[in-house]
């Protein structure tokens, strides 16, 4: 979600989330919601990458194109931006400005 | 556990992958608990109670009970009071501010005391309850805090 100059947020995930690999899915702890929250093969790689480095709505869409099955790669802007929202409303991820959890 | 950079994920394949979906998973023990944070992330619908109740008038909000005085100026009463740390005596009707700090300026009394029930205010972002009551800010609290719906014992 572009600012309002036009620049893109970047969002990292909390770094007090706890997960655990269930299969090829993601199971993450939110310690302050305690949610648990199971994410597929494509949204905990998403996640992964934010624990890593910040990411934009932009460079998750590219992770989604790289990793996205053949007819899905087309959509990936949009899948990346319905993650972006659905991460962040979760606390999974919060903008790299108010970074929690560290 | 605690760091996704060790995970094992690169056994999946490129370009094999379906949609994203993030699912919440329920557990029984976990409910109270996650009511809670669901409560955290509800702030969106702008729901603003009364910063104080009466006790008979206990709600469902996350409250905790903090001492009142009622205060009278030359012999005429003048509300009840709540002593906040940074703003000094509020009205706890109206929210107005008596204008003057916790020392009562001469001609004001304090008759009796009492209390109320405040709203709690917790750290969006670590869970953790403000460390003093205070009103924030009287037309609109703080958007960095929040107070909820929830099951835990103030």
């Amino acid at each position: 979600m572009p600012d309002a100059d036009g620049t893109e947020d970047h969002y990292v995930a909390r770094a007090d989330l706890r997960w655990r690999e269930l299969g090829d899915d993601l199971l993450v702890f939110h310690p302050v919601s305690w949610d648990v929250h199971l994410l597929n093969a494509a949204a905990g790689m998403v996640l992964e990458a934010c624990s890593r480095a910040p990411q934009s709505s932009p460079s998750m869409a590219q992770l989604l194109v790289d990793w996205l099955a053949d007819d899905l790669r087309a959509d990936a802007d949009g899948l990346a931006r319905s993650l972006l929202v659905d991460l962040s409303e979760l606390g999974l991820i919060v903008p790299v400005s108010q970074r929690a959890g560290a | 556990m605690n760091s996704l950079d060790k995970s094992l994920r690169r056994r999946v394949v490129k370009g094999s992958l379906a949609a994203p979906v993030v699912l919440t998973v329920s557990s029984a023990s976990a409910t109270p608990l996650t009511s809670f944070g669901r409560c955290l992330r509800n702030d969106h619908l702008g729901r603003q109670p009364a910063f104080f109740a009466e006790s008979a008038k206990a709600d469902t909000w996350f409250r905790k009970p903090v001492d009142v005085v009622r205060l009278s100026h030359k012999g005429s009463a003048r509300g009840v009071f709540f002593l906040d740390p940074k703003l000094g005596y509020v009205n706890v009707r109206d929210m107005s501010r008596a204008g003057f700090g916790s020392r009562l300026p001469e001609g004001w009394m304090r008759e009796s005391a009492g209390k109320r029930w405040a709203l709690v205010f917790v750290d969006k972002q670590n869970g953790r309850e403000y460390r003093d009551i205070t009103l924030q800010r009287p037309a609109g609290y703080s958007a960095t805090t929040v107070s909820c719906y929830t099951s835990l014992r103030a």
